[in-house]
């Protein structure tokens, strides 16, 4: 046995500033042990992304849904109270929401039918003459709450860790992004996950995906028939945008990071930035939803928001693309080979049937496991997964492109700042350091 | 106005699309379909609902024309696909096919479905299986699919979906 099968975690990254370079083990993919220490220390003490309040906008409206390997039920109770409690009987454990969602002012176990009101009171047990007055006299029988919740701009996390900083603490500088990602829309009537989901996973090490969902280095490559698709259809048009752009990656704390720019991709996006293809009618439409936006948050900020394209990457397992669409991703590994995607539209509440409509198209066309993009970006994941297998023979990825200049103003949105900044998170926390 | 089409001759047009998806005859499965064709993979929203309105809700594929089923030919034989490249091995069978219903647009024929996939790069397999819900219009002489509803029953998807391969 070798130093490296006594200590996973030292080894792993290897981090070099003054000679440019960084390299991450092979293992770190594939490894048991690895993938263990991540569910102690990175899912069972970050914030992870549950719901959107939209799905529980209600007063007895419910979701429940696994998330960060547990089963759990967001709902908002008949005062109108958000909760999050753990999907499970406290007499002995079946599942007491088997719905995915609805309304409900109580959740009954099939089992033996214990009954708990929607603020998660245990409020019935059959033949309860045959228990003692004692038996719930603290509440420790009631539905149990997971120790931490909190809401931010919408976006529902929970915490494993009655211990855990502050979400907005944690967000640090990515919370900024979270709410632009609120902020679309004319109306200003706040955002929804537009029904259907879309589950799909991949034989390949969740990192991979996080790794993937920012990264500027590989559209031409991995998604040319999307993009030569998308030239073929819109022309010329093309080569306006990168004049005028920009593109950059940004370290937003905490492991967070954003890559992002203006103008700078050739897809059009339902807010606020028409392809000569939709046609005049759509594109007046979207000014106007454009002018509003920024009568209400600014022009500046609108500008950057409609115009602009941002791949946000909130650690470990949240992805919000603002792209060809808004789409929330999350991800969660069975397995170090393994992981399962749940992924939602996201978009202004009380947007125009056609604006909808479009950006459904936009969203189908690049996104998910049938569009033109996704595929590609899930098979090369499983390729380099299945590259891994020869470890022990190819030790190191290399991912120091733009580390001689990623202190400097505006690292290039090919660089892979993004991709070490996930990284040196993941190295701390995994070597125990607080979250 | 359409003739009326037995569930004999209906069930050979399913096996024909069927027999051009696993055989890779890209032009002759796109002929059996009208220039207008919709073509529609629904998402779910529950354990037993659908969603039913895909221009207000998610899809898993969405098309309202012809021409998006020839664009998702044309990316596979670009070569430049990486999930396209090699194919997914398919073998599919339908199955239960009846007449369900005929109106001024067409006729309606339902059918079940299930499609064996084996990807030869991973060696590993899979089976996407669920309900066909065809239109089918008389065009001339022949009958051709004016609308193509697919409910994929087992909707966590393996790595990628793509038209073949349900």
């Amino acid at each position: 046995m070798n130093q490296q099968d006594f200590d996973p975690i030292g080894w792993a990254v290897v981090d070099d500033k003054a000679r440019g370079v960084f390299r991450v083990h092979r293992r770190a993919f594939v490894d048991q042990n690895i993938f263990e220490l991540e569910r102690n220390r990175i899912f069972n003490r970050c914030w992870i992304y549950a719901a959107h309040v939209s799905e529980v906008a209600e007063p007895g409206q419910f979701i429940s849904r696994d998330v960060a390997g547990r089963a759990l039920i967001v709902n908002r109770d008949r005062d109108g109270r958000l909760h999050v409690f753990f999907n499970t009987c406290t007499h002995r454990g079946a599942l007491v929401c088997r719905e995915s969602r609805g309304k409900a002012r109580n959740f009954s176990c099939p089992y033996h039918g214990w009954t708990f009101a929607d603020d998660g009171r245990l409020v019935h047990q059959p033949i309860p003459a045959s228990y003692s007055p004692e038996c719930n006299r603290d509440g420790e029988l009631n539905l149990r709450e997971v120790p931490r919740f909190d809401e931010f701009c919408g976006f529902i996390f929970v915490n494993y860790d009655a211990e855990a900083i502050a979400l907005a603490d944690y967000l640090a500088d990515a919370g900024d992004y979270l709410r632009m990602a609120s902020q679309h829309g004319a109306g200003g009537a706040g955002m929804e996950i537009v029904n259907g989901t879309q589950t799909y996973c991949a034989r390949a090490n969740w990192k991979l995906l996080q790794e993937n969902s920012a990264d500027g280095y590989h559209a031409d490559t991995t998604h040319a028939t999307y993009m030569d698709y998308i030239r073929a259809r819109e022309g010329a048009v093309l080569n306006l945008y990168s004049d005028k752009g920009f593109g950059r990656v940004r370290n937003l704390g905490r492991g967070h990071s954003v890559s992002e720019s203006i103008w700078g991709t050739p897809w059009g996006r339902p807010c606020a930035r028409a392809m000569p293809s939709w046609g005049d009618d759509i594109k007046a439409e979207m000014e106007a939803v454009f002018e509003a936006m920024s009568a209400r948050i600014g022009r500046e900020r609108a500008d950057f928001i409609c115009h602009g394209d941002r791949n946000l990457l909130i650690f470990p397992n949240l992805v919000v693309n603002d792209v060809c669409a808004l789409t929330v991703r999350t991800f969660y590994p069975k397995a170090p080979d393994y992981f399962e995607v749940n992924a939602w539209a996201l978009a202004p509440r009380g947007e125009s049937q056609r604006l909808r409509d479009l950006r459904l198209r936009n969203y189908l066309e690049f996104l998910g496991p049938g569009g033109f993009a996704t595929p590609d970006d899930q098979e090369m994941l499983e390729l380099c997964q299945k590259g891994y297998q020869a470890h022990a023979g190819v030790e190191w990825n290399d991912i120091s492109r733009g580390m001689l200049s990623e202190d400097g103003e505006a690292p290039a949105k090919q660089d892979e700042l993004q991709m070490r900044t996930f990284w040196r998170r993941w190295r701390d926390l995994l070597a125990g350091q607080p979250v | 106005m359409n003739a009326p089409i037995t569930a004999a001759e209906a069930a050979d047009l399913l096996y024909r699309e069927g027999h051009c998806l696993d055989t890779q005859r890209w032009d002759d499965w796109l002929a059996l379909y009208c220039a207008d064709a919709v073509f529609w993979v629904p998402a779910w929203n529950g354990p037993h609902e659908l969603v039913d309105a895909p221009d207000t809700q998610v899809s898993l594929m969405y098309y309202t024309a012809r021409a998006g089923l020839e664009d998702r030919v044309w990316r596979i034989r670009s070569g430049l696909s990486t999930a396209s490249c090699p194919l997914r091995r398919t073998s599919h069978g339908v199955s239960c096919v009846i007449i369900a219903g005929e109106s001024p647009e067409g006729v309606e024929v339902h059918a079940s479905w299930t499609c064996h996939v084996f990807d030869p790069r991973q060696q590993a397999q899979h089976v996407f299986f669920g309900r066909y819900e065809h239109r089918l219009r008389r065009e001339g002489a022949v009958w051709k699919i004016a609308r193509k509803k697919i409910v994929l029953m087992n909707d966590r998807i393996p790595t990628l979906l793509d038209f073949y391969c349900i």
